[in-house]
C-alpha cells in the first residue's frame, strides 16, 4: 500500500465507489454526445459553439454550490457522526489533516469538474483558457471559504445543525462573489479589450489583479484553517498568526491608496486592526472557564500558557492601540488631512475608534458571563449593533447633536472623548460584577444540582 | 501510571469535577463507577486530552495533558460510550485508515502484522471484507475497540463499552480486557453494568457529584461490605421445620423468611465477618441441619448503592 495520507485515502474510499467512479465520466459523456450535434449525429440537439451555456452552469453547480457542501462538512459532520474524537486521539499533525481532510472532502466534486472540463474542451473551443480557469478558482475559493467556516464552527461547544448551513452559505458566498467578478473579467476577456487597475502604485490588468488576489485570499485560508485545526488537535496558538492576517489585510488595502501619507499607512492598519478585533469577539470563548484555565496557568508557574490560555479578544487590544495611538497623534500632528481611510476610520479618530471597541469587548464579556448557557453572544452582537448603527442613526435623524450622544460613533472631528470614557467605566464594573457573580453561580449549583 | 492531581472540571454555570486526586497503579483494571452526571466520562476525556480541565494536573506515564496531548494520544486510546464509525468502509479498511493515523502512513512495514494481530485479538478476522454498516451492534463495538487498540497504546480508557451488548458479547468484551492486562496494559473501564466489572476489576473508583468517594481495591471494597449485616441463604437438603427457632437462638442473625412453601431454602440477616460466618456453619452443622449451602457474596452493586445512599459525598482525594 503506498504511503498516502490516511485523511485523504479514507476520504477517496468513501466518495469513490465503483458506481461513481463509472457514474461520472457515463453522465458527463452523455450530456457532451447530446450537446454536440456533430458527435454523434442521432442524440444531438443544441448547437455547436453553445455547450458553454450548459456545461459552465453545471461547473456553478458542483464547484461553487456542491463543492463547499462537502468542505464544510469535512470537520462538522465528522464531529456530528461521534468520529471526531478518535481523529483528534491520532498521531496526525495539523497541516497532514488540513489538506488530507480538504482534497478528500472535494475529491468527488473535482471528479466531475474535470470531466466537465473535458467535455467543455471536446465541444467548444470558443471559450477563452483563462476566463476557464477562473471560474475553477472561484470553485477552489468557494470551497475553501465553506472549509474554513466549518472549521471555524467546530469551536463551538454545541454543533446545531444550523451551523454546517451557515458554513455552506459563506463558501457559496464567497463563491458567488468570486464568480461574478470572474464573469466580467471573462467578458471582458471574451473581447479583447483591457481593463487596467493601479494598485501598490502598479499597473495591473484587472484580470491579473483579481487572479492575484483571490491566491492571496485562499493562502490565507487554508493557513487560518490550519491554525484552527491545531487548535482541535490540543495545541495551543499564540496569536502571531492573527497579527499576520491583521499586517497583510492593513498591507494589502494601502495598495489601493495612492501615494499615501502616514497617518493613512496607519489608518489602513488600524482599520485592519479594528475589523479583526470585532471579528475576534464574535468567535473567541468568553467564560470564567477560560479565565481560570489561565489564571490557573499563571498560579502554577506557567506564564507561556498562561499566555496561551489568554482570551483572544483580550490579545488583540494592545495590538490594535499599538495602530491607533501612532495613527491619531501622527493625524494630530503630522497632517491635518480629514480624508476617510477606507470606510471606518479617519486617522485623527483612531484612538476613538479603539475606545469603542474597549467598551464593545466589555459588552461582550458581561453578557456572555451573564448568559453562561449560551445566547450571551448573540444579546452582545444585537446590543453593539444598536449602539453603533441605530442609535446614531436615530440621532442623526433626529438632529440630536448633544456630545454623549454622538460618542455612540464616531461623526465629526470634533469627537469628545469624556461620554466614551465613561461609558468603558460602567461597563468595567459590569464586566467585574457579572464575574462575581458568575464565580458564586458556578459553585452553588455544582451542589444544588443533584 | 496515571496521576491525576485536585482536577477541577467547569461547563458552562457548572462545574463537573472538584478536587479529584487519584492514583492508577500500571497492568491493573479499574472500574469507574457512579450515577449517571457523576462526571465520569468528563473525567475520561481529560484523561485522554481530548478536554482541557479548569485547573489541576494529569500525569499519563509522566507525561502532562495540558502540556503534550499529542504524546498522551500516542501512548492511550479512548472509546466513547457513543461512538461513530464510518459505515461505507470494510472492516479491514477502518482498522487499516485507524493505524495509519496513529503510527503514520509510512509504517508499512508494521502495518500487515499488527492489523492481522488486531483483528484476531477482536475476533474480527472472518468479517474484515464486510461493510461496517452492515455489522450488528456487538460486531460494531469490536470494530469501534480494534480501530482504538490498533496502535497498542499502554493505557486503555473505554467509557461503558458494555452498552447495549448481550450477555455473550459482554462475556467476551470481559475475556478481551483480561487479556488486555496480561498484555501489560492499563485499563481504565466504566460502567453501569456492575456484576460484569466485578468479574474482571482490580481496583474501583466511586465518583459522585464530581468527588471521588472512594477508590480501593475491589476486594477490600466487597471485604468491607461483608463486615455489614447483609442477608444471607440458606438451602437444605430436606425440610427443617425448626430452622428459625435454632437460627434465632444464635448470636447476629436477625429475621428469617422462608423461601417457597417447602421450607427447604430461606434467608436470614446476619451481621459478623468471615470468621463469625463460619462460627455459625459449625454450629448448623453439629445442630445436625442438612445444609447444602449457606452464603451470599458481597456483591459490587450493593457495595456501590451502599456507598451512595450512606451520607453525604466526603472529600476526595483517597488513593
Amino acid at each position: 500500500m503506498p504511503a498516502v495520507n490516511p485523511e485523504l485515502l479514507r476520504n477517496l474510499r468513501l466518495q469513490f465507489s465503483r458506481w461513481r467512479l463509472v457514474l461520472a465520466p457515463l453522465f458527463f459523456i452523455l450530456l457532451a454526445m447530446s450537446i454536440k450535434d456533430s458527435f454523434f449525429g442521432i442524440l444531438g440537439f443544441f448547437g455547436y459553439g453553445e455547450g458553454r451555456f450548459i456545461l459552465v452552469p453545471l461547473i456553478f453547480c458542483v464547484g461553487v454550490l456542491w463543492g463547499p457542501r462537502l468542505a464544510s462538512g469535512a470537520v462538522l459532520d465528522e464531529i456530528k457522526g461521534r468520529t471526531w474524537d478518535a481523529q483528534r486521539m491520532s498521531v496526525l499533525s495539523a497541516w497532514s489533516m488540513t489538506w488530507g481532510k480538504f482534497l478528500g472532502a472535494v475529491s468527488y466534486p473535482w471528479y466531475c469538474l474535470l470531466w466537465i472540463c473535458l467535455c467543455v474542451l471536446l465541444i467548444d473551443d470558443s471559450i477563452d483558457p483563462r476566463a476557464f480557469g477562473g471560474y475553477l478558482l472561484a470553485a477552489f475559493g468557494a470551497q475553501l471559504a465553506a472549509y474554513f467556516l466549518g472549521v471555524l464552527f467546530a469551536r463551538a461547544q454545541r454543533i446545531p445543525s444550523g451551523y454546517t448551513y451557515i458554513a455552506d452559505i459563506g463558501g457559496m458566498v464567497a463563491g458567488l462573489l468570486l464568480w461574478f467578478g470572474f464573469q466580467d473579467g471573462a467578458e471582458v476577456l471574451s473581447k479583447g479589450e483591457t481593463e487596467p487597475i493601479q494598485y501598490a502604485g502598479l499597473i495591473w490588468e484587472t484580470w491579473d489583479f483579481w487572479i492575484f488576489s483571490c491566491l492571496l485570499f485562499c493562502f490565507w485560508m487554508v493557513f487560518c484553517t490550519y491554525r484552527l485545526l491545531r487548535l482541535q488537535l490540543g495545541y495551543r496558538n499564540l496569536p502571531w498568526g492573527f497579527w499576520g492576517f491583521c499586517l497583510f489585510l492593513g498591507a494589502y488595502g494601502m495598495g489601493f491608496i495612492e501615494h499615501p501619507s502616514l497617518p493613512e499607512t496607519l489608518g489602513a492598519f488600524s482599520t485592519a486592526g479594528l475589523l479583526l478585533a470585532y471579528f475576534a469577539l464574535l468567535w473567541d470563548e468568553m467564560s470564567l472557564m477560560q479565565c481560570r484555565r489561565c489564571v490557573g496557568a499563571w498560579r502554577r508557574g506557567a506564564p507561556q500558557r498562561a499566555l496561551e490560555e489568554l482570551p483572544l479578544s483580550i490579545w488583540v487590544l494592545p495590538g490594535v492601540l499599538l495602530f491607533t495611538l501612532p495613527t491619531t497623534l501622527t493625524a494630530l500632528f503630522l497632517d491635518s488631512s480629514t480624508r476617510l481611510t477606507f470606510f471606518l476610520v479617519q486617522p485623527e479618530l483612531g484612538m476613538a475608534a479603539f475606545l469603542f471597541l474597549l467598551r464593545d469587548t466589555g459588552l461582550f464579556w458581561a453578557l456572555c458571563l451573564r448568559r453562561e448557557d449560551g445566547g450571551g453572544k448573540l444579546r452582545a452582537v444585537g446590543l453593539v449593533f444598536g449602539m453603533l448603527y441605530l442609535l446614531p442613526l436615530i440621532a442623526f435623524e433626529g438632529r440630536l447633536t448633544e456630545p454623549w450622544l454622538r460618542s455612540f460613533f464616531v461623526f465629526e472631528a470634533d469627537f469628545v472623548y469624556l461620554p466614551i470614557v465613561v461609558e468603558i467605566a460602567l461597563v468595567s464594573f459590569w464586566v467585574w460584577y457579572e464575574g462575581q457573580r458568575a464565580v458564586s453561580r458556578q459553585t452553588t449549583r455544582r451542589w444544588s444540582a443533584t | 501510571m496515571i496521576r491525576v492531581q485536585e482536577l477541577d472540571f467547569d461547563y458552562p454555570g457548572q462545574r463537573v469535577l472538584e478536587g479529584v486526586s487519584f492514583e492508577l497503579e500500571p497492568r491493573r483494571i479499574t472500574a469507574l463507577v457512579g450515577p449517571n452526571g457523576a462526571g465520569k466520562t468528563t473525567l475520561m476525556r481529560c484523561i485522554a486530552a481530548l478536554s482541557v480541565p479548569t485547573s489541576g494536573r494529569i500525569l499519563v506515564k509522566g507525561v502532562d495533558t495540558v502540556e503534550n496531548p499529542r504524546l498522551v494520544h500516542s501512548l492511550c486510546c479512548y472509546m466513547p460510550d457513543l461512538f461513530g464509525l464510518y459505515d461505507r468502509l470494510s472492516v479491514k479498511h477502518c482498522v487499516e485508515y485507524a493505524y495509519a493515523s496513529h503510527v503514520g502512513a509510512d509504517a508499512d512495514d508494521f502495518r500487515v502484522p499488527r492489523i492481522r494481530e488486531i483483528l484476531e485479538l477482536t475476533d474480527l478476522t472472518g468479517l474484515q471484507s464486510h461493510l461496517v454498516g452492515s455489522l450488528s451492534r456487538g460486531q460494531r463495538q469490536r470494530v469501534a475497540l480494534a480501530q482504538a487498540l490498533v496502535h497498542d497504546p499502554e493505557v486503555v480508557v473505554l467509557d461503558e463499552p458494555a452498552s447495549g451488548l448481550d450477555p455473550l458479547a459482554r462475556a467476551d468484551l470481559s475475556k478481551l480486557l483480561l487479556k488486555l492486562r496480561e498484555q501489560g496494559k492499563t485499563l481504565l473501564v466504566s460502567s453501569h453494568i456492575l456484576g460484569e466489572l466485578q468479574e474482571y476489576s482490580d481496583r474501583v473508583l466511586l465518583l459522585e457529584q464530581g468527588r471521588i468517594m472512594s477508590h480501593q481495591n475491589l476486594r477490600e471494597l466487597l471485604y468491607e461490605e461483608g463486615h455489614e449485616r447483609r442477608r444471607l441463604r440458606v438451602v437444605l437438603s430436606e425440610a427443617r421445620a425448626d430452622l428459625p427457632e435454632l437460627l434465632g437462638k444464635l448470636d447476629g442473625v436477625g429475621e428469617f423468611a422462608w423461601e417457597g412453601a417447602g421450607q427447604r431454602a430461606g434467608t436470614f440477616s446476619f451481621r459478623g465477618d468471615q470468621e463469625e460466618q463460619g462460627k455459625l456453619l459449625k454450629r448448623l452443622l453439629e445442630d445436625g441441619v442438612p445444609l447444602v449451602s449457606l452464603e451470599q457474596p458481597a456483591s459490587l452493586q450493593q457495595a456501590y448503592v451502599r456507598r451512595l445512599r450512606g451520607g453525604p459525598p466526603k472529600p476526595s482525594g483517597a488513593s
